[in-house]
């Protein structure tokens, strides 16, 4: 608990005018991150989709530009309408609901949140010190049978309930 | 077997590949966060950082406007309408002894060290501005004396727009930004113009033998134009950038360089600053990074000013064709390189830093003319008709040039999540004056998730201008060969404590001693005043902010005290005005930043100065401004309606008295200062896609 304290404080402010920083932060760790998938067959082919509750809308389609900037395949859905098949997905959105995280684990891909806020319904999110980390939820990561390449457990910090 | 060999050497590297892959990128991403400052509570720096979603909230037009809330930052104006920062409480009259950088560009000029030409640059094209009071010439070399401001201009993550302002006061600033060739080449472009009606004060004829002063000039209009022109480029590729930018200001003389506001304002002076910067970046190893920079500046003063009437006889005549006219114009180029080193691991962030440059003035003259006087050359028609003064007449003594070669290394060292240190050094050589060495330490401790403590040690300096030490004008400009450069020890600790999840305060306690304070002295004989190494001045003082944070507003209030004192001693006391730093000690600030819904927000902020102290004469009153706004949103069409100084409050600047003419006589304002613009009105538009 301490924990994720600590993180929602550093990420706090970026609610507040940091976004576009915050968004070319991720757009640029999380596609080298889907390649430490160990499963992952095409590594130069590689689908995002990024999932967006509605308020979120405009971030979403940033996030799917930068992505695209980094040579990304990058399909948008709002949660509502189901989830696309991709090889990783970037959940734009404070909250998931219960059903909408469990169908997402079942895909076996990772899930990146953008929100600090979502480190609870996401596998990976990343951490603001003096350094950028990734920051890894073992629960949900075992939970959906992923294995990642062991570097990144090297750098990252873990997230505890 | 072979084959097999092969396949799994193949896997090894890819693997690697991908890790090393992956190391970079957390490299990378940990220099965005380092450079956009998102991690800046954690980070061994004290750095104010005003984002762009603040800035068009606040309703600033130009970049001053968006300084005036930063805590210890009071905004100020010469007689000629020069405008001015005081930062800390440190008022230096044309030179505000920072470095300024446009996305990280120096812009500063060697010629008087100052950069006022930018500072009317739109707020519409900024992103961002990153604001430093620490003293960093471990970083940024001689300059970044009392601190660092870097304006970081819009990129490619903001869509193109036009922006369209107007205020009741005869200001008009249109702006658009555009990308183009998927969005690698960004083009920026203003135009502002500003004439407002100000009326100055009556100045006065003072004379020290007598100690009498007799009304001299009243009631006339200030000569308030400005007028700015703004074009910058940059070409983007992959490991590599260009960038060009184009600054130019014109300006009216306002309330007058020598304290009289001259009766016909037919003349302005005209600054050109126009830079080209080539960057190649590229990663080694994932671990380390090289950064090269060439460029060149170049820079032109080049204008006029009306200063007294030659015979004193102004209450006869009123003819403005016996003003005794000065100018000059300078050209200045310099030529840099600058490469930086950049090594990362998990507990070190090291640089490296190489600089080179070269400047010097060149095609420079000094004009001093009597208009009534025509072809007659004396000891005040000295060229006749405007003839351009060169050799021992010159406003700047020639053959002068600056080459500067300096390399230095900084470590910040991650000991843990809890603990961070920085720790630096840098060698500058100067070939008018010799070498200077900076160093830097500091630390970060978070003692909890909520409360960090940072403890900051700067040791910096400033390189005299070539104003400063070559100038021989008969107004207000002697310089002094024999100047050192001013150095600075600054300590600052900072306390940042998260009461709530939504609350933030920050208080920081500064001291610093500017050695070999670099002022002007009277010499008594001549009644010039000289620059010279005065001793020491004592900066110290604290602020204190506060921040709240909620889902539809952001709440900041801020104090800062300014106790800043000299240690030095001028040779006409009881009259000496360096007795009297010309700040005001405390300053209030607050703002609150409501949004009422996606489609409109509004925004009420406050400023208060208290009064300051003067010789003499009565001290200025407090200054306070409350300014508000109302914006809302219209598909791609932004609207923001304004009022600045809605109480109409009678704000003026503290303005210090003329050089001594004829070892006796100076000019001087009633009350020794010159009004604010007043209530303010404005409307802004901007069109996005």
């Amino acid at each position: 608990m301490k924990r994720l304290i600590l993180f929602l404080l550093i990420c706090f402010s970026f609610l507040f005018g940091n976004m576009k920083e915050l968004l070319l932060i991720e757009s640029k760790l999380y596609p080298k991150i889907v390649r430490l998938e160990t499963s992952l067959k095409d590594k130069e082919q590689i689908t995002f989709a990024v999932l967006y509750e509605e308020s979120e809308k405009e971030n979403a389609y940033e996030m799917a530009k930068l992505l695209r900037k980094q040579g990304i395949n990058v399909k948008i859905a709002p949660l509502s309408q189901g989830i696309p098949n991709a090889d990783a997905y970037v959940l734009m959105a404070k909250k998931v609901c219960g059903n909408t995280l469990d169908n997402l684990l079942k895909k076996r891909k990772l899930i990146f949140g953008v929100y600090p806020q979502s480190i609870e319904y996401s596998i990976i999110n990343v951490y603001i010190g003096v350094k950028i980390k990734p920051l890894i939820n073992p629960y949900l990561l075992k939970k959906a049978k992923i294995s990642l390449s062991p570097i990144i457990f090297k750098v990252a910090k873990i997230y505890e309930k | 077997m072979k084959k097999i060999l092969l396949v799994i050497l193949s896997i090894f590297f890819a693997f690697a590949s991908e890790n090393e892959d992956f190391l970079q990128a957390l490299n990378e991403v940990s220099e965005i966060a380092t450079q956009t400052k998102i991690n800046i509570d954690k980070a061994p720096s004290n750095v104010d950082v005003i984002r762009r979603d603040f800035i068009k909230k606040s309703g600033a037009k130009t970049l001053l406007d968006v300084l005036k809330y930063i805590p210890g930052v009071e905004l100020s104006m010469s007689s000629s309408g020069k405008k001015e920062l005081i930062i800390r409480g440190n008022k230096s009259t044309y030179r505000d002894k920072i470095k300024f950088m446009i996305n990280g560009v120096e812009v500063t000029n060697n010629l008087y060290t100052n950069q006022f030409y930018y500072y009317n640059f739109p707020a519409s094209l900024i992103k961002r501005v990153e604001f430093t009071k620490t003293p960093d010439s471990v970083l940024y070399g001689g300059n970044a004396f009392l601190g660092v401001i870097n304006i970081i201009t819009v990129d490619e993550l903001e869509d193109d727009f036009v922006n369209f302002y107007i205020s009741n006061k005869k200001e008009y600033v249109g702006s658009l930004f555009k990308k183009f060739k998927n969005d690698k080449l960004l083009i920026d472009a203003y135009y502002s113009y500003s004439k407002p009606d100000i009326t100055a004060p009556t100045s006065y004829l003072a004379d020290i033998k007598t100690y009498t002063a007799i009304p001299y000039r009243s009631g006339v209009k200030a000569h308030t134009l400005e007028k700015n022109i703004g074009l910058g480029v940059t070409y983007k590729e992959e490991n590599y950038n260009i960038k060009y930018r184009l600054q130019f200001y014109e300006k009216g003389n306002f309330f007058g360089i020598s304290r009289i506001t001259p009766l016909k304002h037919d003349k302005t002076i005209k600054l050109i600053h126009q830079y080209l910067n080539y960057n190649y970046s590229k990663y080694l190893q994932y671990n380390l990074k090289n950064s090269f920079d060439a460029g060149v500046k170049y820079y032109i003063w080049d204008g006029e000013f009306r200063t007294i009437p030659y015979d004193f006889n102004e209450t006869i005549d009123n003819n403005p064709d016996n003003d005794i006219i000065a100018g000059a114009k300078v050209n200045e180029i310099e030529y840099y390189l600058k490469d930086s080193l950049r090594y990362e691991s998990d507990l070190h962030n090291i640089v490296f830093v190489f600089e080179t440059k070269y400047a010097k003035p060149f095609d420079y003259y000094y004009l001093q003319y009597v208009e009534s006087m025509n072809g007659v050359q004396n000891a005040v028609n000295l060229g006749p008709n405007k003839k351009h003064l060169t050799g021992d007449k010159n406003a700047l003594k020639e053959g002068i040039h600056r080459f500067v070669y300096s390399f230095g290394a900084q470590d910040l060292i991650t000991l843990n999540d809890k603990f961070s240190l920085i720790g630096g050094a840098r060698y500058d050589d100067y070939n008018d004056f010799g070498s200077k060495i900076s160093y830097k330490l500091g630390g970060v401790y978070n003692f909890s998730s909520r409360t960090t403590f940072k403890l900051l040690f700067n040791s910096a300096y400033r390189v005299p201008s070539w104003v400063e030490l070559y100038s021989k004008s008969a107004t207000d400009f002697n310089g002094n060969e024999d100047l050192k450069p001013e150095t600075i020890d600054m300590l600052e600790a900072i306390f940042i404590k998260k009461i709530t999840d939504k609350d933030k305060i920050k208080l920081v306690y500064f001291y610093g001693v500017n050695r070999d304070y670099i002022g002007r002295k009277i010499d008594l004989s001549t009644g010039k005043r000289i620059y010279e190494n005065l001793g020491d001045y004592h900066i110290r003082g604290g602020e204190f902010s506060y921040d709240r944070y909620d889902e539809k507003y952001h709440f900041n209030f801020s104090y800062s005290l300014n106790k800043n004192y000299y240690d030095f001693e001028m040779n006409i006391k009881g009259i000496d005005y360096y007795d009297w730093p010309g700040n005001r000690e405390h300053l209030i600030k607050s703002f609150l930043n409501y949004r009422f819904n996606e489609k409109c927000s509004a925004f009420v902020g406050s400023v208060w100065g208290s009064k300051i102290k003067t010789p003499i004469i009565k001290d200025i009153n407090p200054y306070f401004t409350l300014n508000a706004n109302v914006n809302f949103k219209y598909k791609d069409y932004d609207f923001r309606v304004g009022v600045d100084n809605i109480t109409n409050h009678k704000n003026y600047y503290w303005i210090d008295p003329s050089d001594l003419i004829a070892g006796r006589y100076f000019f001087e304002f009633d009350g020794a200062k010159v009004p604010e613009i007043g209530r303010k009105i404005y409307l802004t538009i901007e069109k996005s896609w």
